[in-house]
């Protein structure tokens, strides 16, 4: 009886754990350890050569780019897009008039694959005939136009932008069901005793949105340091090697047939993205509060 | 039940042994052909010789038309490396991807093939490696250099140039005139490539005594930092940007806009190969006469059109179908299928029993060919790439004009590469 109890559930796991281990723990661990050795499409024999990929990774430089640009991006696109859903989540609360039809319009951008949006945005950031450009020249500050995506100066700034409008309907979703969470009558009761606005803000709803807060900051910097197609869309890393970012670094020599080292730039974007979202949630789930 | 279950075995038998017996009997075969997206005139061009062979042989050969340039490599390259070859397919030309390719191990030879009979010995030194011809050549010859427009030239009352100093003189008199004197496509990135590669022709080979050069730089004998004529091509390059000759939205620049400035008269000249004037003819054809070529002119002549064969018809030998695309190939090589494809396809053949239109740039070309100029492109020499990402090297130069870290960077970049691709003397 006791063991056809445990049988039961493992017969139900299995198939699923089957899957899991050839299809996610398996190419993992050969990733880990193919990241130690030189495959690649140039010859069929396969040697191991210690941490000589991870060396060059760090001798290159392209590494140190790429790294410096993914994380002016993922913060950057972090600290807006929570800036801006949390804005957005508390306008909607406040104000249900058309609520649905701004709700969807704001949420609308994520649905769309960025790869869409990549190509969008190239025609919005045309230097000549861009729709950006051209309402700033209507406008009368035509001296604001720019070539948005091949000027070194501010092409990673027009990537983050396009982000901030894709993403931030999200992170409105999440804040706005947080918002819903929070007992009324803690606002009122806030009210009566004549706090303000910006006071029940700040000692009331900032504490009791910490799980979205922690969800959204969360996943926007895990996805953000995962960048990929907005960046190979938009300037493919470019001008030169000026909006490089991790993976379109990984693309880059995986697609030239380098697949020992570019599974060791992998592996080591697999760390720092375990690293950078462990230290985030034991941070932020200390400041979370039970309602 | 025992008896229904020896009726189903005696049938299950009966039946492998007439598939079996099929299989014996020599059908039509199967055969896809996998190529690049290149544009119309190719497709429609492989479509008709196809249509063609099926006709005659039975067989029927489909086209599979893959990603182009950069991601058509990559698909090719894991199709090898994961042991599911094409059949035969279409391919890039030059040394170094018969190393990509692994071509002793993967590719079938066609040195003691009939196939080439029609190449002049020049064309066939080319693509014989160690004694070994793993592509059938199939194309156009191309070449880089200058394409000008010559009503501008005419406009401004100047002639393509005898010498650098000629050339630079000229960009001046076109600049005051207040035409773009050269139109850069930054954006795209691998126009930006074109000054340096004809630039190694004109300036680099002849100081580092040619042929023997080029050999020492593919045995890595020869570093490119050491060769001082790289460094004053890159300075010749960026002093044209400093110069004001390039468009304003040199960093916004597309092939497209080059095509449209150097076609509408908006530019006098682009660093390009005559690949580009079949999009020119498809979209200014009353201009496309009008567009001229020179070679990129040294200090003390007119300088070598840098030359770039065709690409290449390559057959797997373990494919499983290589007698068929043998056949295939034989069919292809044939007067009437070669001019099918010219038909479509004009331009510098590099087989001598067709005929073929030429644009005007590409009879200039031409011209250059007959009176015995001209150099292979220094990319298709080597067994190694001769820089990868040499678009993003170019293009970021092109923004910096930082020379010594581009030295540096296509130095590195070489040596890794011919390590990466476990070439001897890396």
């Amino acid at each position: 009886m006791r063991r056809s109890f445990i049988r039961y559930p493992l017969v139900f796991i299995a198939p699923a754990f089957v899957i899991y281990l050839v299809f996610f723990i398996v190419p993992n661990i050969a990733g880990m350890y193919y990241s130690f050795t030189d495959l690649s499409t140039y010859s069929d024999k396969v040697t191991f050569i210690g941490f000589d990929n991870f060396a060059r990774l760090i001798r290159e430089g392209f590494l140190v780019t790429a790294i410096r640009n993914t994380f002016i991006y993922a913060v950057c696109v972090t600290v807006f897009v929570n800036i801006l859903g949390m804005s957005l989540a508390l306008l909607l609360n406040e104000a249900p008039v058309l609520g649905n039809v701004y709700r969807t319009a704001f949420f609308t951008p994520y649905v769309i694959a960025p790869l869409i949006v990549g190509y969008l945005f190239t025609a919005i950031y045309q230097p000549e005939v861009g729709i950006l450009n051209r309402a700033l020249r209507s406008v009368g500050i035509g001296a604001l136009a720019a070539d948005w995506l091949n000027d070194p100066q501010i092409a990673l700034f027009s990537i983050i932008m396009t982000e901030l409008w894709r993403s931030s309907g999200f992170a409105m979703v999440i804040y706005l069901a947080g918002l819903k969470t929070i007992p009324r009558d803690l606002l009122d009761q806030a009210s009566v005793d004549g706090a303000g606005y910006m006071t029940r803000f700040r000692r009331i709803t900032f504490p009791l949105l910490a799980p979205s807060f922690t969800v959204t900051v969360l996943l926007m910097l895990i996805n953000s340091l995962k960048v990929f197609e907005t960046v190979l869309v938009l300037t493919n890393g470019g001008p030169g090697w000026v909006t490089e970012v991790f993976n379109t670094f990984i693309y880059r020599n995986f697609a030239r047939g380098n697949w020992g080292y570019a599974t060791s730039a992998s592996l080591t974007l697999s760390i720092v993205i375990a690293v950078v979202a462990v230290v985030f949630l034991r941070l932020l789930r200390r400041r979370e509060v039970e309602v | 039940m025992r008896k229904r279950f020896g009726f189903v075995a005696i049938l299950a038998i009966f039946a492998a042994l007439v598939m079996t017996l099929a299989g014996c009997k020599p059908g039509p075969v199967k055969l896809t052909f996998t190529t690049l997206g290149n544009g119309d005139p190719e497709a429609k061009a492989f479509d008709e010789i196809f249509a063609n062979y099926n006709k005659q042989s039975g067989n029927t050969v489909t086209q599979q038309i893959l990603p182009d340039v950069n991601e058509y490599e990559n698909i090719i390259k894991t199709r090898f490396a994961t042991n599911d070859p094409p059949d035969i397919f279409y391919f890039f030309t030059g040394a170094n991807e018969n190393t990509t390719l692994q071509a002793d191990k993967n590719l079938v030879d066609f040195s003691k093939e009939d196939l080439l009979k029609n190449l002049s010995t020049a064309v066939r030194g080319f693509y014989t490696v160690n004694g070994k011809i793993y592509g059938i050549p199939w194309g156009t010859y191309n070449a880089m250099g200058v394409l000008y427009n010559k009503d501008v030239f005419a406009k401004v009352g100047v002639q393509p140039p005898k010498n650098y100093a000629d050339f630079l003189a000229i960009c001046d008199k076109i600049k005051k005139a207040g035409i773009t004197p050269i139109y850069e496509a930054g954006k795209t990135g691998w126009p930006v490539q074109i000054f340096s590669l004809a630039g190694f022709q004109t300036f680099v080979l002849p100081s580092i005594g040619g042929a023997d050069g080029v050999a020492k730089l593919g045995a890595n004998q020869l570093r490119i930092k050491d060769i001082p004529a790289i460094k004053d091509v890159f300075e010749r390059e960026y002093a044209l940007k400093t110069k004001g000759y390039y468009n304003k939205d040199l960093a916004a620049g597309t092939y497209e806009l080059q095509q449209d400035a150097l076609a509408t008269g908006k530019a006098a000249m682009a660093f390009q190969a005559d690949w580009m004037l079949p999009s020119i003819a498809a979209k200014y054809p009353d201009a496309v006469d009008k567009i001229g070529f020179f070679s990129l002119p040294s200090d003390n002549d007119p300088g070598l059109p840098s030359l770039y064969p065709p690409k290449q018809i390559m057959v797997s030998s373990k494919g499983k179908h290589v007698d068929a695309a043998l056949a295939l190939l034989r069919f292809m090589t044939t007067a009437d299928s070669l001019q099918v494809w010219y038909a479509h396809n004009p331009g510098i053949p590099v087989y001598t029993n067709v005929q073929t239109k030429l644009f005007a740039g590409q009879q200039d070309i031409y011209n250059l060919i007959k009176a015995g100029q001209g150099a292979i492109n220094i990319q298709l020499l080597l067994p190694s790439n001769y820089v990868p990402d040499y678009d993003k090297v170019t293009q970021a130069f092109i923004m910096s004009g930082d020379v010594d870290k581009t030295i540096q960077q296509m130095d590195s970049s070489y040596i890794q590469q011919g390590k990466d691709k476990k070439i001897p003397g890396f």
